[in-house]
């Protein structure tokens, strides 16, 4: 019997090789899709993302509004693989691109970056507006 | 399950290692990285109807994708795909017992631990967990720290366990890494310790140099990996046991 679920999981990576598949053929900028992962730690709202390849700040572009987040990343050259998965011809990327929903309130001016050795890391206080409960 | 063998080899008791897809892919790109560097045969596979139906393509021939290379001294599982939980205790089940006949001597099982300030770690830690008082006292011998209270989850976790069944020593090898990113620095710190475990040499030289690259082509696996991980409870190695001795 399958787990509950993997129907959910087998769609969602067919989703995600359709997305690669698009992203391969949708002209002359091929980009990759970094990974990244969301967290919230001391009421700041954490996002890394892993950028091998990029080797400093000055090649990442960060767009921030209330809502989302988005990522660029330039190689310095383009990546380049023979064979990308069952294409089989000559490939190269030249950018990583994402957009990051911000899951609550934020304040804009006090977002902090930082990139070290391949992970950006972005901190992102929430405003949310904590109360004190009095406890009878 | 079951596990089919594709070529006859004579195994001259061997080491087993283990490496399948989890925390930070560690013990999957150290897998990879021995299968390259020692030119490991393709010795057997695991087929099961609950693995995803996935084959995989290796110059130009498809091959299936949880795999057993070896030569007459090392025997290497590993996985291109993610191990669905459901079949866990199974493949735990399957590969001890495979290991048993072959006449391992030892195993083990590669695998990474996550910390949060992974990020500014240039050389990750490696700590060990013992089945037994033998592979305990290998540990203490070669001079690795050993994890002494905790939760364990995953395929090492049940591997381990199955093979005090058998009364065979095992031993996992877990390194500080990323939890959801490939790790090739946490991958090359575990060879180092199944070289000093084993008497082995194999370089991570190269497994360094290509660690952007590596990075890059675990991507996908990774990402089908974070479900499985979820799945495998794996938080949970970060809490207490209740019970004290």
């Amino acid at each position: 019997m399958r787990s509950k679920g993997i129907p959910y999981r087998i769609d969602k990576i067919i989703n995600e090789m359709e997305d690669e598949f698009h992203q391969l053929w949708s002209g002359s900028e091929r980009w990759l899709e970094p990974l990244s992962e969301i967290s919230v730690i001391n009421n700041d709202i954490i996002i890394t993302v892993d950028l091998p390849c990029i080797e400093n700040k000055d090649n990442i572009t960060l767009n921030l509004n209330e809502h989302s987040l988005e990522i660029k990343a330039e190689f310095i050259k383009p990546i380049k693989w023979e064979r990308w998965g069952t294409i089989q011809k000559e490939i190269g990327f030249i950018t990583y691109k994402k957009t990051i929903n911000i899951p609550e309130k934020i304040n804009l001016m006090k977002v902090k970056a930082k990139f070290n050795r391949g992970i950006l890391t972005i901190t992102i206080p929430s405003v949310s507006k904590k109360s004190n409960i009095k406890i009878d | 399950m079951k596990l089919v063998e594709d070529l006859q080899m004579s195994f001259k008791s061997p080491i087993a290692v283990e490496g399948l897809p989890d925390i930070g892919l560690v013990g999957t790109i150290a897998a990879s990285h021995i299968i390259e560097q020692l030119n490991l045969k393709q010795v057997a596979h695991l087929e099961s109807d609950e693995f995803p139906p996935v084959m995989v393509l290796h110059g130009g021939v498809i091959k299936n994708p949880v795999s057993i290379y070896g030569n007459d001294k090392l025997i290497v599982l590993t996985s291109e795909i993610p191990i669905p939980v459901i079949t866990i205790y199974d493949t735990a089940r399957v590969i001890t017992r495979w290991f048993k006949d072959k006449g391992i001597t030892l195993e083990v099982s590669l695998s990474g631990f996550p910390i949060q300030d992974r990020v500014n770690i240039i050389e990750p830690k490696v700590y060990a967990v013992a089945n037994n008082k033998e592979s305990k006292d290998i540990l203490n011998k070669k001079e690795i720290e050993v994890m002494e209270e905790g939760f364990l989850s995953g395929a090492y976790a049940l591997i381990l366990k199955e093979l005090i069944k058998y009364d065979l020593p095992a031993i996992a090898l877990l390194s500080q890494s990323f939890l959801k990113y490939p790790d090739p620095a946490a991958a090359a710190a575990v060879i180092l310790a199944l070289n000093k475990i084993a008497g082995m040499d194999i370089g991570v030289k190269n497994l360094l140099e290509k660690g952007d690259e590596i990075r890059i082509k675990a991507r996908d696996l990774m990402r089908q990996s974070e479900g499985t991980i979820g799945d495998m409870l794996k938080p949970v190695e970060q809490t207490i046991p209740i019970m004290y001795r």
